[in-house]
């Protein structure tokens, strides 16, 4: 049994989150909770620190006020590797698969944490590193199945169009069984039927153990996946609320559905 | 049916592929028996030197670094053997290992203070180390018998022809080293530096230091290096500091470039008999032979780029 699958689900709390970069305030004192069980949306404007909060939420930035928890654990000062053996996981912007691996070499890629294997199995054909491997693969396979492109499994990424490796990289975030699924930017670059794939993929992701935010400019796939929706405008949180609540804020739609439709 | 097709072709190639490689070894197994013993002895060095340049191809791949300083590792392979024979009485079989793990860790050592280095940084780092090596030795002359060096006499297999050893061992080493390279392709780890040499965002966030990988690439490939330099040590009977020099780590990376960065056995040949047998052939020429070398290996680098996509694919063993 993989070491994520034990792990219990917990909320996610931001408190009082301000960033800035030099004198230039980003986030101005963010406060939010995300629950497992809901997709969670982030919206905004361009400039309005959407990826800022996301880096922070990584560890690729740190807060100077303010806190995230998972649970009751504060992290701070935990950077991305350490994230990842909590249980965070994520999907890229630009996609960021390895070329040189097969579509599910990549995803096995997910589970490396979870993975007990050392050098010697690295090397030789010992039992305990075959084993390993084997289940890897068939957990890899299942993440590509749920995602409903198991049928390129053994593909290079090279050959395979934008939806299906927005798709792969899911697949490799969701493997290892996270407690919490970031996704940047998913519907980046995907025409409209390959966003309409990653709808339908989204809202299969829903599961009472897992938090899952995702940061979208494509406003129909964020209405349409989330339970709960930020939305965030030159650095502060603007609204909260169900997709019909955001869609009804009238401050919400002057500065971003607004813009949107100008 | 054009599925089937598809499906039928990998395995096609591979069952070529293997054919190829089976009929390769056969030729390299009884070469000795039609060949004389200038060739034996050549072709035990060129062995030797595809190891090398498999250990400085290894980096290129897996860690995405240049190394111009390889050298070093191949002559702390070289060394130890000859030491271990001088004070301790052991042969190459029994300092092998011992070799291995002393490459291993002078690239844990040399990559902990430049793990942050990339890059052409990294390469001179590098560079500055094969500069300082024949130097060092010189220094140590009392342990590491000075210019004149350091002798490697001991059988490896007792009433074998010393000509044989010379060139089976090697051999030996050589289709080890691609078969646990090839076992390692499929590994966590392998994945995992191939990964963070693309992408090392991605691989942060699934918990793959980039310390960890750039201090277990630069071990790994160092301690390839050190077998290499093992086997050429005994090949040859003899380590000193001329066989270490700057040229020598070039030339390994010349190689590497000329077997186009290949991990495998008919690549990594095709390096080690152009690192080996193009002096060889040029000794005639004189003065001439830096401009010969220089436009055989233009001929070559230009050649493979000429050719098509997908034979170069071929060539390259396509991915890692």
């Amino acid at each position: 049994m993989s070491t994520a699958a034990v792990m219990e689900a917990a909320p996610l709390f931001v408190e009082n989150l301000s960033l800035a970069f030099g004198g230039n305030q980003v986030l101005q004192e963010i406060a939010l909770n995300v629950r497992p069980g809901e997709i969670t949306g982030l919206i905004g404007p361009n400039g309005a620190g959407k990826t800022s909060f996301f880096n922070c939420l990584t560890g690729l930035y740190s807060a100077q006020v303010g806190s995230i928890r998972l649970g009751d654990m504060r992290l701070d000062r935990i950077p991305p590797t350490g994230r990842a053996a909590l249980g965070f996981s994520r999907s890229f912007q630009h996609v960021a698969l390895c070329p040189e691996l097969s579509v599910v070499e990549n995803v096995m890629i997910g589970l490396d944490r979870q993975s007990a294997a050392g050098w010697l199995d690295a090397f030789l054909p010992f039992a305990r590193g075959r084993s390993e491997r084997v289940r890897n693969r068939e957990l890899a396979l299942a993440a590509l199945t749920r995602l409903g492109i198991a049928q390129v499994a053994d593909e290079s990424p090279t050959q395979l169009p934008p939806g299906m490796l927005r798709l792969a990289e899911i697949a490799r975030a969701i493997a290892g069984s996270p407690r919490v699924l970031l996704l940047d930017e998913p519907a980046a670059g995907l025409n409209s039927v390959e966003t309409r794939d990653l709808s339908a993929a989204l809202m299969k992701l829903r599961s009472p153990q897992l938090v899952v935010v995702v940061v979208e400019h494509d406003m129909d796939l964020i209405m349409e996946v989330c339970d709960t929706i930020h939305v965030l405008n030159v650095g502060r949180l603007l609204a909260s609320g169900t997709p019909a609540q955001i869609r009804s804020n009238p401050e919400v739609v002057r500065v971003y559905l607004g813009d949107e439709d100008a | 049916m054009a599925e089937a097709a598809n499906a039928s072709q990998p395995a096609a190639r591979r069952w070529t592929q293997g054919l190829a490689s089976a009929v390769g070894l056969m030729v390299l197994l009884v070469l000795p028996i039609a060949a004389g013993g200038y060739w034996t002895f050549t072709l035990g060095l060129c062995f030797a030197n595809a190891i090398a340049i498999i250990s400085v191809s290894f980096l290129v791949r897996y860690g995405g670094e240049v190394s111009i300083g390889h050298g070093v590792f191949v002559a702390a392979g070289a060394y130890t053997v000859a030491l271990l024979e001088k004070y301790l009485g052991l042969n190459v079989l029994a300092s092998l290992p011992v070799a291995a793990l002393v490459g291993a860790l002078l690239g844990v050592v040399f990559a902990f203070p430049s793990r942050h280095l990339q890059g052409i940084y990294l390469a001179v780092a590098t560079m500055a180390l094969a500069l300082a090596l024949p130097e060092l030795l010189l220094h140590f002359s009392s342990i590491s018998g000075g210019y004149e060096g350091l002798y490697v006499k001991l059988d490896a297999l007792p009433g074998v022809p010393k000509s044989m050893q010379r060139y089976y061992l090697p051999l030996f080493g050589l289709v080890v080293v691609v078969l646990l390279l090839r076992h390692f392709r499929r590994s966590r780890q392998a994945m995992a530096l191939l990964l963070i040499r693309t992408s090392p965002h991605a691989a942060e966030s699934f918990g793959i230091r980039r310390s960890w990988a750039r201090l277990s690439c630069m071990a790994l490939s160092a301690a390839i290096a050190a077998i290499a330099g093992a086997l050429l040590s005994f090949s040859s009977s003899t380590v000193s500091p001329n066989s270490f020099t700057l040229w020598t780590s070039i030339f390994l990376l010349v190689g590497s470039v000329v077997s186009l960065y290949s991990l495998s056995m008919a690549g990594s040949v095709v390096g080690g008999l152009f690192l080996t047998m193009v002096p060889l052939l040029m000794a005639g020429a004189g003065d001439w032979v830096p401009i010969l070398y220089g436009g055989a290996l233009l001929a070559v680098v230009l050649g493979v780029n000429a050719l098509p996509a997908a034979v170069r694919e071929r060539l390259e063993g396509g991915r890692v």
